[in-house]
C-alpha cells in the first residue's frame, strides 16, 4: 500500500462512521428496544442497565429508542436541507457567473442580503416566527444555506471561465450549455464536494441548536437537540443523559469534518472559506 | 500616499453595497410581519389576557395601521426604524429599543471576550506548526482542533457545566456577574472558532514559510524573534483579518444559544425569549441590529486589512 493518495484514511474513516450512522438510524424500528413515546412513569430517570442500554429520560421514555427515532429527523432533515441550498445556491451563483453585469449584480446583491444574517439567526427567525413544523425547518435552513453557496458557485465559476481552455473551447465555438457541463462545472467538482461535506455538518448542528432552543421539532417527538435542552434541566440527578444526544450530533459532524478535510488534501485545495 | 485615491473609491463601493444590503435586510425583517401566522391584534389583545372582541381588534389594527397595504405598512415602518424608533414590545408595551440597549451590554461583554479568546488561541495554534520544539504539539493538535471544530456548542457547554461546574464546583453553573460566570460562556462561545481559525491560520504560516523572502531572512541569519515578528506574523496575519472581522459577527450569532444555556441576560436571550412569546416588533429589532453589526464588522475587517496591506490597495477597486 505505498501509494495510498493523500487524505484517503480520513475519507474513509470519516465515510464508515456516517455509513453506520445512518444504517442505524435507518434500522431504527429494528434496533429500538421500544416505542420512543411510551410513557412509563415508574421508571422515570432510570441509569443505564440491561433493559435500558442508555437509561430512560425523566418521563420513563427508553433513551436509546428515542436517540435512534431523533436521528431519523436531524439525518433526513439535515440532508434535504443541504442538498435543496446546494442545488439553489448553485444554480444562483452559476447563473450570476454567466449572466451579464446587470445580472450579476442583481443576482449577488440579493445573495448578499442572505449573508448578512450571521451564523443560524435567519434560520431562527424564520422557525420561530412561521411556525409550520419539518416544512418551515427544512425551508428555514435552506434559506439560510443558500447564499453562502451561490457566493462560493460565482467565485468558482469565474475562475474556470478564465481557465486557457475554456477560453480555448469558446475559441473553437463551444458555448451554451456544452461549455458549461463539459468544461466549467467538471472544474468546479472538488471544491464543492469539500464544501458540500463541510456544510452539512454545520446544517445538522444548526438543526439540532434551533431544537435545543425549543423551535425545531416539537414534543413529544424525539430530536437530538430537544433530549439535550431536556438532559440539561435533570444534570445533576441523571448526568449520563446528556452524553448520547450530544455525543451523537459530535459524531455526525466530525465524520462530515473528516470526509471534507480528506477530500481537501486529495485534490490538494488550499482553502475552502469555513463560515 | 498613493493608496489613498484608490481606497477612497474602493470605501465608496463597498459603502454603497452595504447601504444596498442593509435596505434587503429591511425587507427581510419587516416580511417576518407577513409570514407570521394570525392577526397581530388578536395577538397583542390575548398577551394583555384581554378578550379579542372584533371591534377592539379593528380599533387597534387601524390605530397600528394594519388596514393599510403592506407597501404603505413597509415604508411607515422603514421611516420609524431610520428614526430609530423600533416600536413597542407587544408584551410589555415599553420601546424595543430601551430594551435592546439594556440587553446589549451584557452580550458585547461576552462576544468581546470570546473574540479576544478566539484571536489569541487562533495564533498560538496557528504558530505551533512552525515552533521547532512545537512539532509533536502540532501533530497532537490537528487531530484536537478538528474534534473542537465538530463538537456543538450547545454539547460542549453541557460537557463544562458538568465538568468545571456539577463536578470540580470551580465556577458557578449559570448566571451573570464577575468574571466568574464569564468564564465558561465565552469558552464555549470562542472555543470552536478558535480551533477552525487556528486551522486556518497554519495553512497560512506555512505558506509563508515556504516563501522566497522568508528563506532569504533566515539565511541573512537574522534572529527567530526578529524573523517571526518582522516577516512572519505581519504576512500570515493580515489575510487573517477578514476571517477575525467575519467571526466578530458570527459570534454575534452564536451568543443566541450559549446565552439560553447560561442563563445570561444578552440579545441572543431576548431574541429567543420574544420569539417565544411571538413579540415581533423585539425580533425584527434584535435582528436588524444583529445584521447591522455583522455587515459592519465584516466592512471595518476589510477596511482594516487593505489599509494594513498595500499590495490589496494596489490591485485597484474590485471588491
Amino acid at each position: 500500500m505505498s501509494e495510498r493518495r493523500p487524505g484517503a484514511g480520513r475519507i474513509w474513516a470519516g465515510g464508515l462512521l456516517l455509513a453506520l450512522l445512518a444504517l442505524a438510524v435507518w434500522a431504527a424500528p429494528l434496533l429500538a428496544p421500544q416505542d420512543p413515546l411510551r410513557v412509563e412513569l415508574g421508571q422515570r430517570l432510570q441509569p443505564p442497565s440491561a433493559a435500558h442500554l442508555l437509561g430512560t429520560d425523566q418521563l420513563g421514555r427508553d433513551q436509546l429508542s428515542r436517540l435512534l427515532y431523533g436521528g431519523r429527523v436531524s439525518l433526513l432533515a439535515g440532508l434535504a436541507a443541504s442538498g435543496v441550498a446546494l442545488v439553489l445556491g448553485l444554480a444562483w451563483g452559476v447563473g450570476a457567473g454567466l449572466a451579464g453585469r446587470t445580472g450579476d449584480f442583481l443576482l449577488m446583491r440579493t445573495a448578499d442580503v442572505g449573508l448578512a444574517f450571521p451564523g443560524l439567526l435567519l434560520a431562527l427567525v424564520l422557525v420561530g416566527t412561521w411556525q409550520g413544523g419539518m416544512v418551515a425547518l427544512v425551508t428555514a435552513l435552506t434559506l439560510t444555506g443558500w447564499a453562502w453557496w451561490a457566493r462560493l458557485a460565482r467565485g468558482l465559476i469565474q475562475e474556470a471561465k478564465s481557465r486557457e481552455y475554456v477560453l480555448g473551447g469558446r475559441a473553437l465555438g463551444v458555448g451554451g450549455w456544452r461549455l458549461l457541463g463539459c468544461y466549467l462545472l467538471p472544474q468546479m467538482g472538488p471544491p464543492l464536494a469539500v464544501a458540500a461535506a463541510m456544510k452539512t455538518g454545520w446544517i445538522i448542528v444548526a438543526l439540532s441548536a434551533l431544537g435545543y432552543l425549543g423551535l425545531g421539532i416539537q414534543p413529544p417527538h424525539p430530536e437530538w437537540g430537544a433530549m439535550l435542552q431536556q438532559s440539561r434541566l435533570y444534570m445533576s440527578r441523571a448526568p449520563w443523559l446528556m452524553l448520547a444526544p450530544g455525543g451523537a450530533v459530535f459524531l455526525v459532524v466530525l465524520a462530515c469534518n473528516l470526509i471534507a478535510e480528506g477530500l481537501r488534501r486529495r485534490w490538494q485545495i488550499r482553502e475552502v472559506r469555513w463560515l | 500616499m498613493s493608496g489613498a485615491p484608490w481606497l477612497s473609491v474602493w470605501l465608496a463601493r463597498r459603502l454603497g453595497a452595504v447601504l444596498l444590503v442593509l435596505w434587503g435586510v429591511s425587507l427581510v425583517a419587516f416580511s417576518l410581519q407577513i409570514i407570521c401566522p394570525g392577526d397581530p391584534a388578536e395577538l397583542i389583545l390575548r398577551t394583555r389576557y384581554e378578550t379579542p372582541a372584533p371591534k377592539k381588534m379593528a380599533q387597534l389594527r387601524r390605530s397600528m395601521g394594519l388596514d393599510r397595504p403592506a407597501h404603505e405598512q413597509y415604508l411607515a415602518w422603514l421611516g420609524r426604524v431610520l428614526c430609530l424608533d423600533l416600536g413597542r414590545s407587544y408584551r410589555t408595551g415599553e420601546p424595543v429599543a430601551a430594551q435592546i440597549a439594556a440587553r446589549l451590554p451584557a452580550t458585547l461583554e461576552l462576544a468581546l471576550a470570546s473574540f479576544a479568546l478566539v484571536v489569541a488561541l487562533s495564533t498560538l495554534l496557528g504558530l505551533c506548526a512552525v515552533w521547532r520544539g512545537g512539532r509533536w504539539l502540532d501533530r497532537l493538535l490537528q487531530p484536537i482542533s478538528l474534534g473542537l471544530v465538530s463538537l456543538p456548542s450547545y454539547w460542549l457547554a453541557l460537557l463544562l457545566i458538568a465538568l468545571f461546574a456539577l463536578g470540580l464546583g470551580w465556577l458557578p453553573v449559570a448566571g451573570f456577574g464577575g468574571p466568574a460566570t464569564l468564564v465558561l460562556p465565552a469558552l464555549t462561545l470562542g472555543l470552536g472558532a478558535a480551533a477552525m481559525q487556528g486551522r486556518v491560520l497554519r495553512v497560512k504560516v506555512l505558506e509563508v514559510m515556504g516563501q522566497d523572502y522568508l528563506r532569504f531572512a533566515m539565511a541573512k541569519g537574522l534572529s527567530p524573534g526578529r524573523i517571526l515578528l518582522r516577516h512572519l506574523l505581519p504576512n500570515a496575519l493580515v489575510p487573517m483579518i477578514t476571517l477575525w472581522g467575519m467571526s466578530l459577527g458570527s459570534l454575534l450569532g452564536g451568543v443566541v444559544v450559549v446565552e439560553t444555556i447560561f442563563a445570561w441576560p444578552g440579545l441572543g436571550r431576548l431574541l429567543v425569549e420574544s420569539l417565544l412569546g411571538r413579540d415581533l416588533p423585539l425580533v425584527q429589532g434584535v435582528v436588524l441590529l444583529m445584521a447591522l453589526a455583522f455587515v459592519l464588522s465584516s466592512l471595518a475587517a476589510d477596511l482594516l486589512q487593505r489599509l494594513l496591506d498595500p499590495r490589496l490597495s494596489a490591485e485597484g477597486s474590485g471588491v
